[in-house]
Protein backbone atom coordinates (compact mmCIF):
# COMPACT_ATOMS: atom_id res chain seq x y z
CA UNK A 1 0.00 0.00 0.00
CA UNK A 2 2.77 2.48 0.91
CA UNK A 3 4.81 1.26 -2.13
CA UNK A 4 1.59 2.37 -4.35
CA UNK A 5 1.51 5.88 -2.45
CA UNK A 6 5.16 6.57 -3.11
CA UNK A 7 4.79 5.75 -6.40
CA UNK A 8 1.62 8.28 -6.88
CA UNK A 9 3.51 10.79 -5.56
CA UNK A 10 6.64 10.13 -7.64
CA UNK A 11 4.24 10.70 -11.02
CA UNK A 12 2.65 13.74 -9.53
CA UNK A 13 5.50 15.16 -8.74
CA UNK A 14 7.06 14.83 -12.16
CA UNK A 15 4.06 15.86 -13.96
CA UNK A 16 4.09 18.78 -11.70
CA UNK A 17 8.13 19.60 -12.57
CA UNK A 18 7.24 18.72 -16.35
CA UNK A 19 4.71 21.21 -16.61
CA UNK A 20 6.44 23.47 -14.87
CA UNK A 21 9.62 22.95 -17.13
CA UNK A 22 7.67 23.54 -19.77
CA UNK A 23 6.08 26.80 -19.05
CA UNK A 24 9.13 28.22 -18.30
CA UNK A 25 10.70 26.92 -21.89
CA UNK A 26 7.14 28.55 -23.03
CA UNK A 27 8.12 31.84 -21.76
CA UNK A 28 11.52 31.85 -22.20
CA UNK A 29 10.87 31.27 -26.12
CA UNK A 30 8.48 33.99 -26.26
CA UNK A 31 11.19 36.30 -24.34
CA UNK A 32 13.84 35.74 -26.87
CA UNK A 33 11.46 35.62 -29.69
CA UNK A 34 9.64 39.41 -28.66
CA UNK A 35 9.95 41.80 -31.23
CA UNK A 36 12.72 44.48 -30.09
CA UNK A 37 11.57 47.87 -29.75
CA UNK A 38 13.75 50.08 -32.52
CA UNK A 39 15.36 53.34 -31.33
CA UNK A 40 16.24 55.74 -34.36
CA UNK A 41 19.03 58.39 -33.62
CA UNK A 42 18.86 61.15 -36.01
CA UNK A 43 22.41 61.62 -37.22
CA UNK A 44 24.64 63.59 -39.43
CA UNK A 45 26.67 61.81 -42.25
CA UNK A 46 28.80 61.83 -45.64
CA UNK A 47 25.98 61.27 -47.95
CA UNK A 48 26.20 60.00 -52.07
CA UNK A 49 23.27 60.76 -54.28
CA UNK A 50 24.13 58.39 -57.29
CA UNK A 51 25.99 54.54 -58.05
CA UNK A 52 29.26 56.52 -59.45
CA UNK A 53 29.58 58.65 -56.63
CA UNK A 54 29.23 55.73 -54.37
CA UNK A 55 31.37 53.56 -56.48
CA UNK A 56 33.78 55.81 -57.06
CA UNK A 57 34.20 56.43 -52.43
CA UNK A 58 33.86 52.97 -51.45
CA UNK A 59 36.85 51.04 -51.17
CA UNK A 60 34.71 47.76 -50.91
CA UNK A 61 31.98 46.51 -52.90
CA UNK A 62 31.25 43.51 -52.39
CA UNK A 63 27.90 40.60 -53.69
CA UNK A 64 27.11 38.31 -51.03
CA UNK A 65 24.97 37.60 -48.08
CA UNK A 66 24.97 37.81 -43.94
CA UNK A 67 26.16 34.43 -42.29
CA UNK A 68 24.27 35.17 -39.23
CA UNK A 69 20.50 35.98 -37.89
CA UNK A 70 20.98 39.84 -37.18
CA UNK A 71 20.22 38.90 -33.07
CA UNK A 72 23.19 36.11 -33.00
CA UNK A 73 25.72 38.93 -34.62
CA UNK A 74 28.07 40.62 -31.95
CA UNK A 75 26.64 43.71 -30.86
CA UNK A 76 28.78 46.85 -29.99
CA UNK A 77 28.64 49.55 -27.66
CA UNK A 78 30.99 51.84 -26.36
CA UNK A 79 30.39 54.02 -23.16
CA UNK A 80 32.09 57.54 -22.09
CA UNK A 81 33.36 57.57 -18.90
CA UNK A 82 30.12 59.17 -17.41
CA UNK A 83 28.25 56.62 -19.07
CA UNK A 84 26.86 58.07 -22.26
CA UNK A 85 26.40 56.46 -25.25
CA UNK A 86 29.73 57.36 -27.42
CA UNK A 87 29.37 54.92 -30.17
CA UNK A 88 27.57 51.82 -31.42
CA UNK A 89 27.65 48.94 -34.36
CA UNK A 90 27.08 45.59 -35.21
CA UNK A 91 30.00 43.02 -36.39
CA UNK A 92 28.39 41.35 -39.43
CA UNK A 93 30.22 38.26 -40.98
CA UNK A 94 29.39 38.29 -44.61
CA UNK A 95 29.58 34.91 -47.03
CA UNK A 96 31.60 36.85 -49.79
CA UNK A 97 30.07 35.58 -53.24
CA UNK A 98 32.03 38.21 -55.43
CA UNK A 99 34.17 41.00 -54.75
CA UNK A 100 32.81 44.02 -57.73
CA UNK A 101 35.72 46.20 -55.60
CA UNK A 102 38.86 45.22 -54.06
CA UNK A 103 41.59 47.49 -52.56
CA UNK A 104 45.12 45.91 -53.72
CA UNK A 105 45.78 45.56 -49.56
CA UNK A 106 42.97 44.74 -47.50
CA UNK A 107 43.01 45.15 -43.58
CA UNK A 108 44.00 41.90 -42.12
CA UNK A 109 41.50 40.07 -39.96
CA UNK A 110 38.91 41.13 -41.78
CA UNK A 111 38.65 38.51 -44.44
CA UNK A 112 38.93 34.91 -43.56
CA UNK A 113 38.22 32.39 -46.50
CA UNK A 114 35.05 33.39 -47.99
CA UNK A 115 33.71 35.43 -45.48
CA UNK A 116 34.78 39.26 -44.69
CA UNK A 117 33.61 40.98 -41.11
CA UNK A 118 32.46 44.50 -41.15
CA UNK A 119 30.57 47.22 -39.32
CA UNK A 120 27.05 48.08 -39.86
CA UNK A 121 25.60 51.68 -37.58
CA UNK A 122 22.91 49.48 -35.47
CA UNK A 123 23.19 47.91 -32.72
CA UNK A 124 21.20 45.78 -29.64
CA UNK A 125 21.92 47.72 -26.25
CA UNK A 126 20.55 47.14 -22.51
CA UNK A 127 18.34 50.32 -22.37
CA UNK A 128 18.25 50.99 -19.15
CA UNK A 129 16.83 47.17 -18.26
CA UNK A 130 15.18 46.61 -21.85
CA UNK A 131 17.01 45.06 -24.63
CA UNK A 132 16.77 47.59 -27.91
CA UNK A 133 17.09 48.15 -31.46
CA UNK A 134 19.34 51.26 -31.83
CA UNK A 135 20.05 52.64 -35.36
CA UNK A 136 21.60 55.97 -36.59
CA UNK A 137 19.33 57.66 -39.35
CA UNK A 138 17.01 54.52 -39.79
CA UNK A 139 19.90 52.19 -40.99
CA UNK A 140 17.96 48.85 -41.40
CA UNK A 141 20.21 45.43 -41.06
CA UNK A 142 21.18 43.25 -43.71
CA UNK A 143 18.90 40.52 -42.87
CA UNK A 144 19.82 37.03 -42.75
CA UNK A 145 19.21 35.02 -45.87
CA UNK A 146 18.47 37.79 -48.49
CA UNK A 147 21.37 38.93 -51.02
CA UNK A 148 23.09 42.49 -50.95
CA UNK A 149 25.35 44.53 -52.88
CA UNK A 150 27.11 46.15 -49.89
CA UNK A 151 29.07 49.41 -50.56
CA UNK A 152 32.32 49.59 -47.23
CA UNK A 153 35.00 52.09 -46.85
CA UNK A 154 37.85 52.16 -44.62
CA UNK A 155 36.87 53.77 -41.37
CA UNK A 156 40.40 54.42 -40.22
CA UNK A 157 40.47 52.35 -37.82
CA UNK A 158 41.20 48.78 -38.90
CA UNK A 159 38.05 47.73 -40.25
CA UNK A 160 35.39 48.57 -42.72
CA UNK A 161 31.96 49.38 -42.53
CA UNK A 162 28.45 50.40 -44.43
CA UNK A 163 29.07 53.54 -46.26
CA UNK A 164 25.19 56.26 -47.03
CA UNK A 165 23.39 54.58 -44.53
CA UNK A 166 20.50 52.59 -46.30
CA UNK A 167 21.84 53.84 -49.58
CA UNK A 168 24.87 51.90 -49.11
CA UNK A 169 23.48 48.30 -49.16
CA UNK A 170 20.50 47.04 -51.59
CA UNK A 171 18.91 43.78 -51.64
CA UNK A 172 18.72 41.81 -54.77
CA UNK A 173 15.60 40.22 -54.22
CA UNK A 174 13.41 43.46 -53.39
CA UNK A 175 13.58 47.10 -53.16
CA UNK A 176 13.48 47.39 -49.17
CA UNK A 177 11.49 50.65 -48.23
CA UNK A 178 12.52 51.52 -44.79
CA UNK A 179 10.23 51.63 -42.28
CA UNK A 180 11.61 53.80 -39.88
CA UNK A 181 10.36 56.88 -39.50
CA UNK A 182 13.33 59.00 -40.86
CA UNK A 183 13.20 56.97 -44.08
CA UNK A 184 9.68 57.24 -43.38
CA UNK A 185 9.67 60.03 -45.73
CA UNK A 186 8.62 59.34 -49.63
CA UNK A 187 11.60 61.37 -50.81
CA UNK A 188 14.27 59.36 -49.02
CA UNK A 189 12.50 56.02 -50.53
CA UNK A 190 12.74 57.39 -54.17
CA UNK A 191 16.23 58.32 -53.77
CA UNK A 192 17.29 54.95 -52.23
CA UNK A 193 14.95 53.02 -55.53
CA UNK A 194 16.49 55.33 -57.72
CA UNK A 195 20.75 54.44 -56.58
CA UNK A 196 19.20 50.77 -56.37
CA UNK A 197 18.76 50.90 -59.63
CA UNK A 198 21.59 52.14 -61.03
CA UNK A 199 23.42 50.01 -58.74
CA UNK A 200 21.98 46.76 -60.57
CA UNK A 201 22.22 48.05 -64.20
CA UNK A 202 25.87 48.08 -63.35
CA UNK A 203 26.70 45.71 -61.87
CA UNK A 204 23.77 42.85 -61.88
CA UNK A 205 22.39 43.36 -65.36
CA UNK A 206 24.95 44.67 -67.78
CA UNK B 1 -26.50 66.03 -65.87
CA UNK B 2 -23.38 66.48 -67.71
CA UNK B 3 -22.89 70.07 -66.32
CA UNK B 4 -23.25 68.52 -63.02
CA UNK B 5 -20.80 65.65 -63.72
CA UNK B 6 -18.23 68.22 -65.03
CA UNK B 7 -18.57 70.47 -62.01
CA UNK B 8 -17.96 67.53 -59.80
CA UNK B 9 -14.68 66.68 -62.03
CA UNK B 10 -13.04 70.18 -61.69
CA UNK B 11 -14.36 70.58 -58.03
CA UNK B 12 -12.70 67.27 -57.30
CA UNK B 13 -9.38 67.82 -59.57
CA UNK B 14 -8.78 71.34 -57.72
CA UNK B 15 -9.27 69.76 -54.29
CA UNK B 16 -6.62 67.10 -55.26
CA UNK B 17 -4.13 69.73 -56.82
CA UNK B 18 -4.68 72.09 -53.54
CA UNK B 19 -3.67 69.34 -51.44
CA UNK B 20 -0.50 68.04 -53.84
CA UNK B 21 0.27 71.76 -53.55
CA UNK B 22 -0.10 72.14 -49.97
CA UNK B 23 1.32 68.96 -49.11
CA UNK B 24 4.62 70.37 -50.60
CA UNK B 25 4.39 73.77 -49.41
CA UNK B 26 4.06 73.03 -45.81
CA UNK B 27 5.80 69.19 -45.66
CA UNK B 28 6.57 69.12 -41.74
CA UNK B 29 10.33 67.96 -41.19
CA UNK B 30 9.93 67.69 -37.58
CA UNK B 31 10.25 64.89 -35.21
CA UNK B 32 6.87 64.10 -33.33
CA UNK B 33 8.68 64.49 -30.34
CA UNK B 34 9.72 67.05 -28.66
CA UNK B 35 12.36 68.63 -25.09
CA UNK B 36 9.45 67.79 -22.68
CA UNK B 37 11.05 71.59 -20.68
CA UNK B 38 10.17 73.61 -23.75
CA UNK B 39 12.97 74.71 -26.29
CA UNK B 40 15.02 77.38 -23.72
CA UNK B 41 17.48 74.79 -21.74
CA UNK B 42 20.83 74.93 -20.42
CA UNK B 43 24.08 73.16 -22.65
CA UNK B 44 27.24 71.71 -21.08
CA UNK B 45 30.30 70.63 -22.37
CA UNK B 46 32.30 67.45 -21.70
CA UNK B 47 35.99 68.19 -20.92
CA UNK B 48 36.64 66.16 -24.50
CA UNK B 49 34.92 69.71 -26.32
CA UNK B 50 37.52 71.87 -24.95
CA UNK B 51 40.60 69.17 -25.33
CA UNK B 52 39.62 68.94 -28.88
CA UNK B 53 39.20 73.17 -29.12
CA UNK B 54 35.50 72.22 -29.99
CA UNK B 55 33.70 74.75 -28.25
CA UNK B 56 33.61 77.48 -30.53
CA UNK B 57 31.74 75.18 -32.64
CA UNK B 58 29.39 74.36 -30.59
CA UNK B 59 28.91 78.02 -29.51
CA UNK B 60 28.29 78.91 -33.10
CA UNK B 61 25.87 75.52 -33.76
CA UNK B 62 23.48 76.48 -30.98
CA UNK B 63 23.56 80.66 -31.28
CA UNK B 64 22.24 79.76 -35.03
CA UNK B 65 19.33 78.43 -33.57
CA UNK B 66 18.58 82.21 -31.47
CA UNK B 67 16.45 84.84 -32.79
CA UNK B 68 14.38 82.69 -34.69
CA UNK B 69 11.24 81.93 -32.39
CA UNK B 70 10.28 83.96 -29.20
CA UNK B 71 9.70 80.14 -27.95
CA UNK B 72 13.58 79.18 -28.89
CA UNK B 73 16.40 79.59 -27.02
CA UNK B 74 18.91 81.41 -25.70
CA UNK B 75 20.69 77.53 -25.31
CA UNK B 76 22.66 78.71 -22.57
CA UNK B 77 26.28 77.38 -21.85
CA UNK B 78 26.72 76.51 -18.16
CA UNK B 79 29.78 74.70 -16.45
CA UNK B 80 27.52 72.48 -14.68
CA UNK B 81 25.36 70.15 -16.22
CA UNK B 82 22.45 70.51 -13.91
CA UNK B 83 20.75 73.50 -13.74
CA UNK B 84 17.80 74.01 -10.88
CA UNK B 85 17.43 70.41 -10.63
CA UNK B 86 16.91 70.13 -14.69
CA UNK B 87 19.61 67.98 -16.74
CA UNK B 88 21.04 69.93 -19.59
CA UNK B 89 22.08 68.96 -23.16
CA UNK B 90 25.19 67.02 -22.95
CA UNK B 91 27.94 67.92 -25.59
CA UNK B 92 31.14 65.66 -26.62
CA UNK B 93 33.75 65.01 -29.14
CA UNK B 94 34.49 61.26 -29.95
CA UNK B 95 35.17 58.59 -32.11
CA UNK B 96 33.37 56.41 -34.28
CA UNK B 97 34.10 53.02 -36.01
CA UNK B 98 30.82 53.68 -38.81
CA UNK B 99 32.91 55.67 -41.92
CA UNK B 100 31.05 58.79 -42.97
CA UNK B 101 29.30 59.49 -39.79
CA UNK B 102 30.20 62.98 -38.36
CA UNK B 103 27.88 63.31 -35.56
CA UNK B 104 24.35 61.87 -33.46
CA UNK B 105 21.86 63.04 -31.47
CA UNK B 106 20.67 60.75 -28.25
CA UNK B 107 17.40 61.82 -26.90
CA UNK B 108 16.45 60.76 -23.34
CA UNK B 109 14.63 60.63 -20.13
CA UNK B 110 15.83 61.49 -16.89
CA UNK B 111 17.01 58.70 -15.73
CA UNK B 112 18.96 57.67 -18.67
CA UNK B 113 16.65 55.85 -20.88
CA UNK B 114 17.17 56.47 -24.79
CA UNK B 115 13.85 57.29 -26.58
CA UNK B 116 12.67 57.22 -30.18
CA UNK B 117 12.43 61.36 -31.30
CA UNK B 118 10.13 60.52 -34.01
CA UNK B 119 7.83 59.11 -31.50
CA UNK B 120 8.27 60.02 -28.17
CA UNK B 121 9.80 63.94 -26.08
CA UNK B 122 12.69 63.57 -24.12
CA UNK B 123 13.95 65.47 -21.03
CA UNK B 124 17.62 66.00 -21.92
CA UNK B 125 19.84 65.02 -25.02
CA UNK B 126 23.43 64.31 -25.99
CA UNK B 127 25.20 65.42 -28.87
CA UNK B 128 28.37 63.74 -30.45
CA UNK B 129 31.12 65.10 -32.59
CA UNK B 130 32.76 62.56 -34.32
CA UNK B 131 36.38 64.12 -34.88
CA UNK B 132 38.17 61.11 -36.43
CA UNK B 133 35.67 61.11 -39.47
CA UNK B 134 35.50 65.26 -39.59
CA UNK B 135 39.71 64.47 -40.17
CA UNK B 136 39.12 61.70 -42.12
CA UNK B 137 36.77 63.15 -44.76
CA UNK B 138 38.76 66.86 -44.01
CA UNK B 139 35.56 68.69 -43.27
CA UNK B 140 36.02 72.35 -43.29
CA UNK B 141 35.58 74.80 -39.79
CA UNK B 142 32.64 76.38 -41.77
CA UNK B 143 31.28 72.27 -42.83
CA UNK B 144 31.52 71.44 -38.98
CA UNK B 145 29.86 74.42 -37.40
CA UNK B 146 27.25 74.39 -40.16
CA UNK B 147 26.84 69.97 -40.92
CA UNK B 148 27.88 69.18 -37.38
CA UNK B 149 27.23 71.37 -34.12
CA UNK B 150 24.17 73.33 -35.76
CA UNK B 151 22.73 70.09 -37.65
CA UNK B 152 22.83 68.27 -34.68
CA UNK B 153 21.85 71.01 -32.13
CA UNK B 154 18.97 71.23 -34.72
CA UNK B 155 18.13 67.58 -34.22
CA UNK B 156 17.75 68.18 -30.25
CA UNK B 157 14.99 71.59 -31.30
CA UNK B 158 13.49 68.89 -32.77
CA UNK B 159 13.81 69.20 -36.48
CA UNK B 160 14.17 66.10 -38.29
CA UNK B 161 16.00 65.85 -42.09
CA UNK B 162 14.83 67.83 -44.43
CA UNK B 163 14.04 65.88 -47.81
CA UNK B 164 11.63 69.09 -49.40
CA UNK B 165 12.24 70.92 -52.41
CA UNK B 166 12.31 74.06 -50.18
CA UNK B 167 15.40 72.92 -48.89
CA UNK B 168 16.81 71.34 -52.10
CA UNK B 169 19.75 70.04 -50.18
CA UNK B 170 20.75 73.59 -49.33
CA UNK B 171 19.61 73.89 -45.53
CA UNK B 172 20.92 73.23 -42.44
CA UNK B 173 18.86 70.13 -41.70
CA UNK B 174 19.45 68.07 -45.07
CA UNK B 175 21.19 64.98 -45.05
CA UNK B 176 22.10 64.70 -48.22
CA UNK B 177 24.90 67.12 -48.89
CA UNK B 178 27.58 69.08 -46.69
CA UNK B 179 26.73 72.67 -45.73
CA UNK B 180 28.63 75.47 -44.44
CA UNK B 181 25.77 77.76 -43.79
CA UNK B 182 23.65 79.64 -41.08
CA UNK B 183 19.81 77.97 -40.98
CA UNK B 184 18.53 79.52 -43.87
CA UNK B 185 14.79 80.41 -44.66
CA UNK B 186 13.50 76.90 -44.29
CA UNK B 187 15.14 75.50 -40.97
CA UNK B 188 13.78 79.16 -39.84
CA UNK B 189 9.84 77.85 -41.41
CA UNK B 190 10.28 74.51 -40.17
CA UNK B 191 11.59 75.99 -36.52
CA UNK B 192 8.36 77.90 -36.22
CA UNK B 193 6.20 75.10 -37.37
CA UNK B 194 7.43 72.93 -34.47
CA UNK B 195 8.03 76.14 -31.66
CA UNK B 196 5.73 78.85 -32.73
CA UNK B 197 6.90 82.28 -33.34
Amino acid sequence: MKTQIGSKMKYTVSAIVLILACIFIFFLIKLNNQELKVINFPASYISYDSESDLSKSADIIVLGTPAEEFQSRKHQEVRHEDGSLADFYTLTDFKIEKFLKKPEIVHPNTINDDTITFTEPISIIDNNGERAIISLDGYQELEYGENYIVFLKDNGMGNYSVINMNEGKFNLQKDEISQLSSHGDKEASDRHSQIRREVLKRYINN
Amino acid sequence: MKKKQKIFISFFSLLALFILISSTIFADYTFLGKRNSGAKFYVWYDTSVFNNSYEGYFNTGKNNWNNISSKVGPLTYNQNSEVNGKKSDRYYVGSTTNSGVLGYFNPMLNNGTSVNPFESSWDYGSIYAYKNQIDLYGLTSAQITSSVATHEVGHSLSLSHNFGSACNNNCVMTANALTSIAPNTEDKTQLKNKWGN
